[in-house]
């Protein structure tokens, strides 16, 4: 059994490093013939697709200002590479194989700056010109024959637990291979990020941020993202110290705050009405005092932090809420809403008068809420 | 000996049936038309992937097949269709890509999906509901109403499929495993597919046919002629 083992376990590394393929160049498609092309017609389907699903986020400005950044990073592949916005919660995004670039709205809302923006669409860049899904698929049909072939012997042989332990082995093996693909990911888009004029630090901040959702326990996109990415303390390091030794005194160190904010504005309410509705309470609130710490609280965060109390209804969480929603009333910009809900916190609590104050002004600031019939209808009583 | 050859008969039973597979279910035996005119029935632009199946079984897209199948299933579907007295008239690829259309693509595709289950699929899965003449499946008028504006026919006809070819490596692992193993436990390439005709006046899928198999080639014009008849056999008239 051991001399098979390690004859397994040598055709796995030989196999593992089979995997890697010259960079594509600027402006290719793979030739129609070639294995890689079906991976691309595939991709154009779904892309197709992404374009007219549901969820697409068809806002001109906001995809023109996401594909200007894209290209900023891409430089020679601009023309290879598509913006595509999805109107999602959570934090992440994706390449297909096409040059589709997939950036979810949860992402955009999370980030500080263009320049952490830049670092994540250099690090996808990184998947696309490196063809790491053609690369993985490739990888796992190498260790999917090598297996089917052990397999057959072993069990000629009278050996059949050789399949089990194989399996065990390529299920390691290929998590390895995904995680060297996203280390070489990082450094390639490093490099662009660099390269554009962006602060190359912004690309640790990002791991930062993952890093810090997660560790509020949240149980959303964040986990799954960490399921096949390295761990984040070590990619941070190593991302720390080799922005370190890209950046001179005089290397531009552009952010881009103020282009970023001003662009995300219009669109910020409802992105953040979208991490309310994951009822993900407990990794919504540490998303929203995080970003109260970094960008200030304001009238918008402060009514949608109250929302995620109002919603969550746990012991003490009305009165929160009604803590929470005060202080957007501080703002001169405070969501109409913002009153709906008081008034909707303090009719609960069986606070007729505050409740009817709180609606009345509601209608006062909407006088063309949809919703104006059942607020009167609270208002009257009659509900 | 005996004992031992009936039962390779038996084991080998279910691959010989299966590779032979094929399943329709239709509500009417003919087409309504207009009174001395062939009913016009418009070929949508055909769902297909065409793989390779590698020696451990993943499958590999492989986009030169795929698009050699789009036109010779194209043409034999419409020469499959001529045999039987029909004219098909086959609509433009870009309708795929038609963004109105797009809501309508996917409706489709979760009918196909339904059909596919609960028709054609598991024992455990199928309706009492859904036998040999009644589907009792719609995309419904809106939808249907899109798709009779761009195509100008009183039927769609839908075909999805996907084409698994095995490979050199595979077919040499099959060959092993008969001569180590002594039973063809390796399966080769399986030709999976769904047509479905619309009734474009009211969405209602009108008659569809299941094929799963393990022969049919797409990838040559001349061959692809068989799984046109295989996937129009039984198409009303």
């Amino acid at each position: 059994m051991r001399p098979l083992a390690s004859l397994i376990a040598l055709l796995l590394v030989v196999s593992g490093c089979a995997g890697d393929l010259p960079p594509l160049p600027p402006e290719t498609r793979p030739e129609i013939a070639a294995e890689e092309a079906g991976s691309w017609l595939a991709a154009d389907r779904l892309e197709q697709e992404m374009a007219a699903a549901p969820h697409a986020l068809t806002n001109p400005a906001l995809t023109r200002y996401v594909q200007g950044v894209a290209c900023r990073v891409a430089g020679r592949y601009c023309g290879d590479i598509r913006v595509h916005l999805l109107r999602q919660p959570g934090f992440n995004a994706a390449m297909a194989p096409n040059g589709a670039l997939l950036i979810q709205s949860g992402l955009l809302l999370r980030l500080a700056d263009e320049a952490q923006l830049a670092a994540v669409i250099g690090h996808e860049l990184g998947h696309y010109v490196q063809r790491h899904s053609f690369a993985q698929a490739e990888h796992a049909r190498r260790q999917g024959d090598i297996g089917a072939w052990i397999g057959l012997f072993g069990a000629a042989l009278g050996a059949p637990g050789v399949s089990d332990f194989l399996r065990g082995e390529t299920v390691l093996d290929t998590l390895a291979y995904g995680r060297d693909q996203e280390r070489a990911a990082d450094s390639f888009g490093l490099e662009r990020l660099a390269a554009a004029g962006y602060d190359p630090s912004a690309a640790a901040e990002v791991w930062d941020l993952v890093q810090a959702e997660a560790e509020a326990g949240g149980k959303g996109l964040a986990d799954r993202l960490l399921a096949t990415h390295p761990a984040p303390a070590e990619r941070r390091q190593r991302l720390r110290q080799a922005a370190a030794s890209i950046g001179r005194d005089d290397t531009p160190r552009e952010r881009g705050l103020a282009a970023y904010r001003a662009v995300l504005a219009p669109h910020r309410a409802a992105f953040l009405t979208d991490e309310v509705r994951l009822r993900q309470p407990t990794s919504t609130l540490a998303l929203f005092r995080h970003l109260a710490e970094r960008d200030g609280l304001d009238a918008v965060l402060a009514f949608h932090w109250g929302e995620v109390y109002r919603l969550r209804g746990w012991q003490d969480d009305r009165r929160k809420a009604l803590a929470t929603y005060a202080k957007a009333l501080g703002f001169a910009d405070v969501p109409a809403e913002t009153h709906r809900s008081i008034g909707l916190v303090r009719r609960a609590l069986g606070q007729r008068r505050g409740a009817r104050f709180a609606f009345d002004r509601y209608l006062e600031h909407a006088p063309a809420a949809t919703d104006r019939v059942v607020v009167e209808a609270y208002i009257d009583g009659r509900l | 000996m005996p004992t031992t050859r009936r039962l390779l008969i038996l084991l080998l039973l279910p691959v010989v049936l299966a590779s032979c597979a094929g399943d329709t279910a239709r509500e009417a035996a003919r087409l309504h038309r207009a009174a001395g005119s062939a009913p016009r029935i418009a070929l949508m632009p055909p769902d297909l992937t065409l793989a390779r199946l590698s020696a451990g079984g993943s499958e590999t897209p492989m986009a030169a097949w795929t698009l050699a199948a789009e036109r010779n299933l194209t043409l034999a579907l419409m020469a499959a269709a001529r045999e039987r007295g029909l004219e098909l008239t086959p609509a433009p690829r870009s309708l795929r890509r038609d963004p109105a259309l797009q809501p309508v693509w996917r409706l489709h595709r979760g009918l196909e999906t339904a059909i596919l289950t609960h028709r054609f699929g598991k024992a455990r899965n199928r309706l009492p509901a859904k036998g040999k003449a009644s589907l009792g499946w719609s995309l419904g008028l809106e939808a249907a109403a899109a798709l009779r504006r761009r195509v100008h026919a009183d039927y769609a006809l839908f075909v999805s499929l996907t084409d698994t070819y095995a490979s050199p490596g595979r077919q040499a692992l099959g060959v092993a495993t008969v001569l180590l193993i002594g039973l063809p436990l390796v399966e080769g390439g399986r030709q999976q597919g769904l047509a479905t005709l619309v009734d474009l006046r009211t969405g209602a899928v009108v008659w569809a046919r299941h094929l799963d198999r393990s022969s049919g080639d797409l990838r040559e014009a001349e061959p692809a002629h068989e799984t046109a008849a295989a996937l129009l056999k039984d198409l009303p008239q």
